[in-house]
């Protein structure tokens, strides 16, 4: 039995430059790998890319990718793929997550903007996430993403984020905090959403704060402590996937360290609590043979 | 067009735009103003981090104005972060013209913030073979280090934690100079007229000798006092070498070996000159 992600297990925390310092001053015990946007860091030198280097070299490393645009109109860049892929090599990292959702138009707006669930969308992006693994030949994970606003569904979430796992053959990276931020938004139940997709094909998680706009309508900010219905939500996934990788976001509103770091050793507290680590849990069928 | 493609176009353009295009129907306008805010607040964050004190000089009303100028009027090709300052840089110094409300100084501001950011961030350049680093950069080809960038500045934006910048530019422009030390920190350092012209003139040299350098430069001045200048220039030049400013000597002007024939050509700074 081999892990879902090479070397990758237990609880893992979104690097953000606020943290470079503090963290390799006193590298973090609670941390177990470490996520970050390649798009922060590809061409970057001088004393912030040493910095880099330093947590590259001690800790397993997940990219977690911005700007694809992966359901976008525009071309998909294949030039950052291969960027990616390059700065992936050089610094050993793992696996290279990306959003499922779009950036652009014929330019960068830099930020997730919903993707229609038809099934015309899910023909192109999942061509798309299978070229993406083709230039990287390997295995890429899509995120289901917080969303605001949509037009004529033709299928609900959990039959969308099914339909192009299964025609990209590609993982999921699930973000507890975004089918609950959902789950309001879009009034579903979230525990229902969490039994509805494809358990084999979750390679990792994400769980993180958000912030309550209206009694119906919450924001993915990334901005607050984790909700304890989204702690209790992650349970409830752990119950069913095991306890898988999983990594704490947060990017704004920086709390002390010991309390962020209490956070990424609560996601641990919890996978320890329901048996081992995720260790030893069937790779996702389908993977990519040459 | 797909129609799910359709209706994310009309998104984003009315995200860009929302006066001009109006919102897809079908969602509720509370929602669409999320994704209203969250991009324009994510774009202004983003170029605020990396251009603190031209946010600080706009203040936060015209500068949200810029960035939404910016998200408007242009489209961001690139995916890196690091680089979304230089682009919006580009981005107006070709809106410029059309721009006549903003400040006089903005374009210098700008220019400073950037420059001094990439050379921060900018990769370790290779070591350079063709470069002798104990060469008498005098008497022979002096090397500039790629880690600085020479601006010159009709208004002194670097200057500009002191207080808020006059809309009157001095008499005389700055002649400033970013360099890279070894632990990474960029210095910012002012230089005199006659200083920033010999080592513009460096930067933009490939093949004369420091000596010769200076005498092409001196041809300007009045007869009697060359004689002093050339001896300070020719101390300057030292002065250069010992900070890391010049590298040392090359080792041949004519005959650039195929892995050194970057070093040949002119360094990039030298087209920052005059900007």
């Amino acid at each position: 039995m081999t892990p879902l992600i090479d070397g990758i297990s237990g609880a893992g925390l979104g690097l953000r430059r606020p943290y470079l310092k503090a963290f390799s001053k006193k590298p973090p015990e609670a941390v177990d790998f470490f996520e970050l946007a390649p798009e922060n860091w590809i061409g970057v030198g001088g004393a912030l890319g040493g910095q880099l280097r330093f947590f590259t070299e001690r800790w397993p490393v997940i990219a977690h990718g911005l700007s694809l645009s992966i359901g976008g109109p525009h071309p998909l860049n294949e030039p950052l793929v291969r960027d990616v892929g390059a700065w992936m090599d050089e610094h050993g990292v793992r696996l290279y997550s990306e959003h499922l959702s779009y950036t652009s138009d014929e330019g960068q707006l830099y930020d997730l903007l919903p993707i229609p669930f038809t099934a015309e969308a899910v023909r192109y992006v999942a061509g798309r996430i299978r070229r993406v693994q083709d230039i990287l030949e390997r295995q890429i994970a899509v995120e289901n993403v917080s969303y605001y606003a949509s037009m004529g569904a033709e299928m609900d979430e959990p039959e969308f984020l099914r339909a192009v796992l299964e025609e990209a053959d590609c993982g999921l990276l699930l973000d507890v905090n975004n089918v609950f931020v959902n789950s309001v938004n879009h009034s579903y139940d979230p525990r229902a959403f969490l039994d509805a997709i494809p358990a084999e094909r979750v390679l990792y998680l994400h769980t993180a704060g958000h912030y309550d706009e209206a009694p119906d309508l919450l924001i993915d900010t990334h901005g607050a402590a984790v909700k304890d219905e989204v702690w209790a939500l992650l349970e409830h996934a752990y119950s069913r996937l095991g306890p898988r990788p999983t990594v704490l976001e947060r990017d704004f509103n920086q709390p002390p360290l010991p309390e962020l770091l209490a956070e990424v050793a609560r996601i641990r507290d919890i996978q320890q609590a329901l048996g081992t680590k995720s260790q030893g849990i069937a790779a996702p069928s389908g993977g990519k043979t040459p | 067009m797909n129609g799910f493609q359709d209706w994310q176009r009309r998104l984003t353009a009315h995200l860009r735009d929302p006066e001009a295009h109006p919102a897809p129907e079908g969602a509720e306008d509370r929602r669409i103003g999320i994704y209203r805010r969250l991009v324009f607040g994510n774009l202004s964050r983003l170029l605020g981090a990396a251009l603190p004190l031209t946010r600080e000089q706009l203040g936060k009303k015209r500068f949200g104005l810029l960035v939404r100028d910016f998200l408007r009027g242009h489209r961001a090709a690139t995916p890196y972060f690091p680089r979304l300052a230089g682009e919006f840089r580009k981005w107006h110094e070709k809106a410029q013209p059309s721009r006549p409300n903003d400040p006089p100084w903005l374009g210098d501001l700008i220019l400073y913030e950037t420059e001094k950011r990439a050379l921060q961030r900018m990769p370790e350049p290779p070591a350079e073979p063709a470069i002798d680093p104990q060469g008498d950069v005098v008497a022979g080809i002096p090397a500039p280090s790629p880690l600085l960038r020479l601006l010159t500045l009709r208004h002194p934006v670097h200057k500009s934690k002191d207080g808020a910048l006059a809309d009157a530019p001095p008499e005389t422009p700055a002649f400033l100079l970013l360099r890279r030390d070894r632990a990474g920190r960029v210095l910012t350092q002012e230089l005199g007229v006659l200083t920033a012209g010999l080592l513009a003139l460096a930067l933009d040299n490939t093949r004369q000798t420091g000596a010769a350098l200076l005498k092409a430069m001196l041809r300007q001045a009045p007869p009697d006092s060359r004689d002093a200048l050339s001896k300070q220039g020719r101390e300057q030049l030292r002065r250069f070498h010992r900070s890391g400013v010049l590298l040392g000597t090359r080792r041949s002007a004519d005959a650039p070996s195929a892995t050194s024939a970057g070093s040949a050509s002119k360094h990039p700074a030298s087209a920052r000159l005059g900007a």
